[in-house]
């Protein structure tokens, strides 16, 4: 069940890639060089950079492309009125930051995009991530300026009400963009500890 | 769609620790019943067991975090749980996170219920007690009282303790 709807995502994340023009290529691993724990893992041969976004830290400087250059990024897409998914995926990436440094891996920067324009700010979504981690960063735009980075990338999000306020659907995969500025990988949940720490570590190795 | 068909879906996560839990409790009490004379069939104690029970440690600036616990029927009826409170929150609803290809939705879970001998577990990434509006004087790292009310007119309380993760 877990790897055919990881299965039916990257389709998704594939159609959408490629219907927004980016050659996009799924690297097949062979048997031999799978790694003997579950991969949560989609690598993604990518040599093109994203398409031009801009966006805003919670220190109110700009966030661009050229943020990814010569590091490492992983981008999570959540808000900071979600009770369950992103506390537990913000608290999981807490968990691989002090995992990848006993193992003496760099942590990719990470970087929460908040895709709830109505409710939160950049700082406001910032302090939330800093709650986690210190070294989290947070983002933060309108919902066309965030649409220029979730597209590319097949992250989606919808506001939808229910009783009482609304809510918003998101994907909550994480995606991991390279040095080059591509989207270098995407990681599927739900998210564990090792798992992602395993995958995180062999991926900027 | 009742709420009940959300929970035959396979589970989200791949161990079933819940699962063991209960074939080692039912294998405990053979094991305990064969040593003891006693003939009866009558199950002591609270037909509603409640277990394991944590909220999410958040920032100071979340306005929101869950409650997660198995709730076991050790009841001959099915129970359906009517409301959920805490005296450390101002807002406490019953919410159900899916996932349909990755996107994760959220929404308020109605007739939520619990057949007899079953267990339904409140874990990450599905049914959770979602917990906002944190009251003025709440510690947090004192545990949490969590009230279920049931359809029945009964209430059954526990308390769950503040955790950053998952103990499993």
């Amino acid at each position: 069940m877990a790897s055919n709807s990881n299965t039916k995502f990257t389709f998704i994340v594939l159609a959408i890639a490629m219907a927004a023009g980016v050659g996009t290529q799924l690297l097949t691993r062979d048997s031999a060089k799978t790694p003997s724990s579950a991969s949560s893992a989609t690598e993604v041969l990518d040599t093109q950079p994203l398409a031009p976004f801009k966006l805003t830290f919670g220190d109110g400087t700009t966030f661009a492309n050229d943020n990814f250059a010569d590091k490492w990024t992983l981008l999570f897409f959540g808000f900071t009125n979600c009770p369950d998914v992103c506390p537990t995926t913000l608290a999981t990436l807490a968990g691989v930051s002090k995992q990848l440094a006993a193992r003496d891996v760099a942590m990719p920067q990470v970087i929460f995009v908040s895709v709830d324009p109505r409710a939160d700010t950049a700082a406001s979504a910032d302090r939330y991530a800093k709650g986690f981690n210190k070294l989290f960063r947070a983002a933060a735009g309108s919902t066309e300026a965030l649409r220029k980075l979730t597209d590319p990338l097949g992250i989606l999000f919808l506001e939808v009400e229910v009783a009482g306020g609304y809510t918003v659907d998101h994907t909550t995969a994480m995606t991991m963009i390279g040095p080059n500025g591509a989207l270098a990988a995407v990681l599927s949940g739900p998210h564990k500890i090792q798992e992602l720490s395993d995958d995180i570590q062999r991926l900027i190795q | 769609m009742t709420f009940s068909a959300l929970f035959n879906r396979p589970p989200l996560f791949k161990e079933d620790r819940g699962a063991a839990k209960l074939t080692l409790m039912l294998l405990v009490s053979l094991l305990l019943g064969a040593c003891n004379d006693s003939v009866s069939t009558e199950k002591p104690g609270p037909a509603i067991v409640i277990s394991d029970a944590w909220v999410r440690d958040v920032p100071p600036q979340a306005k929101m975090t869950a409650a997660y616990l198995k709730m076991s029927n050790r009841g001959d009826n099915v129970r359906q749980i009517t409301a959920v409170s805490s005296p450390a929150f101002g807002s406490v609803t019953l919410h159900q996170t899916t996932m349909t290809d990755g996107v994760m939705r959220m929404r308020p879970a109605e007739d939520v219920t619990i057949e007899p001998g079953g267990t339904l577990s409140f874990e990450p990434g599905g049914l959770h007690v979602m917990l906002g509006m944190r009251r003025d004087g709440f510690v947090a790292s004192e545990p949490v009282e969590l009230l279920f009310r049931f359809a029945n007119g009964n209430t059954v309380s526990t308390f769950a303790t503040i955790q950053a993760q998952s103990a499993e």
